[in-house]
């Protein structure tokens, strides 16, 4: 036997020997443990191709090309095996690592706002919409902008109706009973046209379910040179509108406040019944389809000379809100102590609803 | 005020007056609210009882197993007996019951079923007048009229058919605070004429001598005091009739001579007094001002220390009545007074309203005088009560009432003439109407007009309506008769451009609500309120204190809010919702001098606060088992990450924020100067309830310690059982903070209405652009020695690595063996313009050691 011949015979030998070991490779450990033994430096292909310098150079390209066909075959299978099994680890991998998605995953916090807050951002927004301007002013007040300049002299019963708070040893200073002293402030500091709003806490001596010692008012304010009652009922029915999202009736109810004439209260069509008839009677308008909101009416002129503007020349009306009141003919939420007595679950409630 | 329907038919001019008012008594109802009259409630008497019948005991017998218990062999008027167990001690035969029979329901939701009772059966329930609702206490069941008729409705028989409407007076409609001025509203209504009840002519001049003189030394006060004597009153039981109705409208009922007074007060809405003329001293009444000190017992069996603005009957000895306001014990009629001095006066609205509040006492008559009474019911009132005096109790009048007027009645009216132009109603209401409408409007009520020329009316105002005095209030009554829903809805269009003195403000407060939000802190709002407990704890903040608190909790207005939250805190514990993150926002109060006469005295400041409690993570099943971060209770440092978030809001929103600092409460405490500085300027932190080591306050730099501006701190360990009402045991992390954002609120919108609010840093002036450089990492550790800062370490290397320094994280705190601590940091570097050369960045990182180093004497870890 030649060389050569020797040679190609061992290679041949070599080539069905390896074949038959890739049969027992198992692992990715195993493959390149194969690898080294058969490719590596010292791996027997190499090691007989080492062999090749005994051949004459007319021999030597056809061993070669024969040790390389046969290391290409072996590289393309152990690709191929390696393929299969970086496969099959990475699907074993993927399924160590299936989870149950149905549980929880990290909290992330998230905005927990006062539900009265909401509303009264909502309205605010609604009314500089309608070109309204936010006016602020202090909750603790020298009765003249809370009840003098509003045309609630000393003697006035409205004043006892009130339940106000008086502050100890200052018998003229009071925890502002309304918002409306604002409207004082800004018509004696700024002349007419005046367009405003004014939120903010009051307070009144008065405490159960449906009365808060402390709460909030929105009070609104509109004076120019020929202001009537119609564009107040404009401006409400627009407002109430916005708020609901819903169209709800407006009807101004005749009453009595020192500070407006005419006067009126506001009822808005209940919006839990919307008016229609139920039985049992609907809880939140006890039937009779109206619900209270506020009140308002045109500004007196006694207010207009206590704040030096003409009321020959301007006129104008003012609205005043409750804030909560507001807050529950929205959510349904009906006992005022909800909202004080501060429960964490309670206000987390509400931010799902912020418009 | 209540109505009684049947007592109001007896003012309206009908022959049918009361048929007619309880067919039409819906739709009244329905109409007053557009009267300006809101009904509260209406009260059907009787409601439930319908069931209820007359009847007979016709034979009782003892029960066979019972002592106390009777059976009783009962008449219905059906032609069935009824077999009826009845416990009542005053069943005898014979006697007329009312009888809840099997079915009926009774007030309280009580159903009559089929019983037996100790074996024997009942059918029906005999009833007392507390389970009928008709009283509140009873003994024995109800004892019937001898003539009721058997199998009749006990309401009909009863006469239980009368409506009690409560009506809602707002305070102008004095004119309706009785049942003659209900009358004029409803006569209108019904279209029929109204009536006054029969009243006797007391200024008919018989010749009598006066036995009695009045002088009346307050004419502004009082300017019309009429009073008149009677004699002979027998001593009588109040009639049924009269009883029955001051019952339904809730007044309680005295003796004949005291009821028929309040009679008259409910019909005519003119508070009248009874004295007891064998009790007054001298022969003359005396109205004056009382002297300092004078006392007077009232009938309430209060003993009252009086002023000298207080106005009084007197005899020639002592104070009789507070005028207008409530008489004395000792003066008052009881069942044995014979003879009766009656006063019927005028007082001013104000000076009544004044000597009510000051006594605290409110009463049927304050109410009606401080609102104002028709003077032309002097006369009439005190005519009707000498008639139902004579009628009831046979008393007799002795001569014309004596009366004595610095004012005619009619001159008590200021101005009862006005003028009405239509143009003028249009222009405020936007109704457009014809002379004739109004005209028929306000004769209707009972306003005489007189067309002067196409636009205007000449309008003559009766006494009764005190509430009209100028155009505009005519410009309300018309719109209201026509309705406010002919008023048309028009939408104003924009024509004024106003600008909000204060909305930069407002905005300020605002934005700053809404970066507190973005922290996930729960918004609460606590009653601003506060007790002597809180007190206690800030010794030296000048608290508010109302002068009317509803409660001993809620005596003072809070001097900050973090006692708000505490008690939010405690809420939360009481439900074991230990896990809890909230914040409020909004004014504190405290007491400074006054600086005009219209100032409040009360400095107002506004504050935001926080408190957390529980854990600082939230629990994850992922989170490492071995990890404290599981168990790590909330501490300073959770409140600390709110403040950093925060403070660089702040800053965008007032510049100096950036550079508060915080000092440490210790610092504070063990140096004289400073614990005054906190004293005086922080007298709302409650460093009492602050763990002394774990606490901090917080300063804008100055002269040292700086202005306090705020504080975070952990809670006391000793002081959270109290606060918080935690169970023994219970371990929970509680931290606090609070700023005060603004020092004086009011102050500050004073400048803005005076156009000199301070001027925001431009928002948008340091804005780097998008990074498109990399951002290096360098982490470096020294050990400082026990007392150097943090703040300190960290300015440092602000100060000498530049702006390429964009951040600084400390990784780690280790403390070592000989006090000194091991501080790793953090630092993170990038150049806005090109990637950082390694060089640069080494130069940079190496200056900054190399301050501390000098700085502090650290010592760089290998």
């Amino acid at each position: 036997m030649s060389n050569l011949e020797s040679l190609l015979a061992s290679l041949q030998k070599l080539e069905q020997d390896s074949q038959n070991e890739f049969q027992n490779l198992a692992s990715i450990t195993d493959l390149e443990a194969f690898r080294v033994s058969w490719l590596g430096k010292k791996g027997q292909l190499t090691m007989t191709l080492k062999e090749m310098g005994k051949l004459t150079p007319e021999e030597r390209p056809k061993a070669g090309q024969e040790g390389n066909r046969i290391r290409q075959g072996l590289e393309s299978k152990i690709a191929e095996i390696e393929k299969t099994f970086s496969n099959k680890e990475l699907q074993n991998k993927i399924e160590a690592e299936r989870i149950d998605v149905t549980l929880k995953g990290r909290e992330r916090v998230s905005r927990k706002e006062h539900p009265v807050r909401t509303t009264y951002d909502e309205l605010l927004r609604i009314f500089s919409k309608c070109g309204f301007e936010c006016e602020i002013g202090p909750e603790v007040e020298h009765e003249f902008f809370n009840f003098d300049a509003l045309n609630m002299p000393a003697s006035h019963p409205a004043r006892a109706l009130q339940d106000t708070f008086y502050i100890k040893g200052s018998p003229d200073v009071v925890l502002r009973t309304h918002t409306s002293p604002v409207q004082i402030r800004t018509m004696l500091s700024q002349k007419p046209p005046i367009r405003m709003v004014a939120p903010g806490r009051v307070y009144r001596a008065d405490y159960d379910a449906t009365h808060s010692p402390m709460f909030h008012q929105i009070e609104g304010l509109f004076i120019d040179t020929d202001v009537q009652m119609g564009h107040l009922k404009g401006i409400l029915s627009v407002m109430v509108k916005e708020f609901f999202k819903t169209e709800l009736k407006v009807r101004l109810r005749p009453s009595f406040f020192p500070f407006t004439e005419p006067s009126a209260e506001i009822d808005i069509a209940c919006p839990f019944c919307k008016g229609e008839t139920q039985n049992p009677p609907c809880k939140t308008c006890k039937g009779t389809s109206w619900i209270e909101i506020g009140g308002c009416g045109m500004v007196d002129p006694e207010v207009f000379k206590a704040v030096e503007i003409d009321p020959h020349k301007y006129s104008g009306f003012a609205f005043g809100m409750g804030i909560e009141r507001m807050t529950m003919l929205k959510y349904g939420v009906n006992d005022l102590r909800n909202y004080y007595e501060g429960d964490q679950n309670f206000i987390s409630q509400f931010a799902r609803w912020k418009p | 005020m209540k109505i009684s329907l049947k007592w109001l038919s007896e003012f309206i001019d009908d022959s049918q007056s009361l048929k007619l008012l309880q067919k039409e008594s819906k739709a009244i109802q329905e109409k007053l609210p557009f009267l300006g009259l809101e009904l509260g409630s209406v009260t059907t008497q009787g409601q439930g009882l319908e069931k209820v019948v007359v009847a007979e005991i016709l034979e009782l017998e003892k029960h066979p197993q019972a002592d106390k218990l009777n059976v009783c062999r009962v008449n219905d008027g059906s032609s069935n007996e009824l077999q009826i167990v009845c416990g009542a001690p005053n069943a005898r035969k014979g006697m007329k019951v009312a009888l809840a029979p099997v079915g009926a329901v009774l007030p309280g939701d009580f159903s009559i079923k089929p019983a037996k009772i100790r074996g024997v059966e009942s059918f029906g329930m005999l009833c007392s007048g507390k389970e009928l609702g008709l009283s509140d206490e009873s003994n024995g069941i109800l004892d019937l009229d001898s003539n009721f008729k058997v199998g009749a409705k006990f309401v009909d028989e009863y006469q239980l058919n009368d409506e009690i409407w409560d009506i809602e007076l707002t305070p102008d409609r004095a004119d309706c605070l009785s049942h003659l001025g209900i009358s004029r509203e409803v006569a209108r209504l019904l279209e029929r004429p109204y009536k006054l009840p029969e009243f006797e002519d007391l200024s008919s001049s018989l010749k009598d001598v006066p036995l009695f003189n009045v002088e009346v030394q307050a004419e502004k006060e009082c300017p019309i005091y009429g009073a008149v004597l009677l004699e002979g009153a027998k001593s009588v039981e109040t009639p049924g009739w009269m009883k029955s109705r001051l019952d339904s409208l809730g007044i309680r009922t005295h003796n004949a001579l005291v009821d028929i007074t309040n009679y008259t007060l409910f019909e005519f809405g003119h508070p009248l007094h009874a004295f007891d003329a064998d009790k007054v001293a001298g022969s003359k009444l005396i109205i004056r001002f009382a002297k300092k000190n004078e006392t007077l017992v009232t009938l309430d069996e209060e003993k009252r220390t009086l002023t000298e603005e207080d106005l009084i009957i007197a005899d020639s000895e002592k104070p009789l009545a507070l005028a207008g306001v409530m008489g004395g014990l000792d003066s008052s009629v009881t069942s044995q007074t014979t003879r009766v001095l009656l006063e019927s006066a005028y007082f001013e609205p104000e000076l009544i309203r004044k000597m009510a509040a000051r006594h605290k006492l409110h009463s049927d008559s304050s109410h009606r005088f401080e609102r104002g009474v028709d003077p032309d019911n002097i006369m009439r009132a005190a005519g009707r009560a000498c008639r139902l005096f004579k009628e009831i109790t046979g008393a007799r009048r002795r001569g014309a009432m004596i009366e004595v007027c610095a004012k005619s009645a009619a001159e008590l009216r200021e101005k009862n003439i006005l003028n009405f132009d239509l143009r003028a109603f249009h222009k405020l209401v936007g109704i457009e109407a014809k002379a004739e409408e109004i005209s028929r409007i306000f004769n209707k009520l009972g306003l005489e007009t007189q067309v002067k020329s196409p636009n205007v009316l000449r309008v003559v105002v009766p006494n009764y309506r005190i509430d009209l005095l100028r155009e505009v209030d005519l410009i309300e009554e018309a719109s209201r008769l026509i309705g406010y829903d002919k008023i048309p809805e028009i939408y104003p269009v924009q024509r004024t451009q106003t600008f909000s003195q204060t909305q930069g403000l407002q905005s300020k407060l605002a934005a700053l609500r809404e970066r507190i939000l973005d922290t996930g802190l729960c918004e609460m709002m606590p009653y601003c309120f506060v007790s002597d407990k809180v007190k206690a704890k800030l010794p030296h903040h000048a608290f508010v204190e109302l002068e009317n608190p509803l409660s001993q909790e809620w005596k003072y207005l809070r001097p900050n809010l973090s006692f708000g939250l505490i008690d939010v805190l405690k809420n939360h514990v009481a439900m074991s919702q230990n896990d809890v993150e909230v914040f409020d926002i909004g004014h504190t109060f405290s007491t400074v001098k006054k600086s005009n006469e219209r100032d409040s005295g009360v400095e107002e400041a506004f504050h935001f606060a926080w408190a957390q409690m529980g854990h600082s993570y939230p629990s994850h099943w992922s989170s490492d088992k071995k990890s404290s971060d599981r168990k790590h209770l909330k501490d300073y440092f959770d409140a600390r990450g709110i403040f950093d978030k925060l403070q660089n809001d702040l800053s965008a929103l007032e510049g100096r924020w950036a550079s508060a600092q915080f000092l440490s409460l210790e610092s504070f405490q063990s140096n004289e100067a400073w614990s005054k500085v906190l004293e005086a300027e922080g007298s709302w932190i409650p460093t009492s309830l602050l763990h002394p080591t774990r606490s901090a306050i917080i300063v804008w730099p100055g002269k040292p310690p700086g202005q306090i501006v705020g504080w975070i701190g952990e809670m006391h360990p000793n002081e959270k059982s109290d606060w918080l009402n935690m169970a023994t045991g219970l371990n929970l992390g509680v931290v606090l903070g609070e700023i005060r954002f603004s020092k004086n609120i009011a102050a500050e919108m004073a400048l803005y209405r005076q156009g000199k609010a301070p001027k925001l840093p431009q928002p948008y002036g340091k804005i780097s652009v998008a990074g498109r450089t990399p951002v290096v990492e360098r982490d470096i550790a020294l050990v400082f020695g026990p007392q150097v800062l943090s703040q300190d370490i960290e300015l440092t290397l602000t100060k000498t690595i530049g702006p390429l320094l964009k951040k600084i994280q400390c990784l780690d705190l280790y403390p070592m063996a000989d006090g000194k601590k091991s501080l790793a940091y953090r630092l993170f570097l990038q150049d806005d313009q090109a990637t950082l050369e390694d060089k640069t960045i080494q130069a940079h990182v190496k200056s900054g050691i190399d301050a501390l180093v000098s700085k502090f004497g650290a010592e760089l870890r290998s």
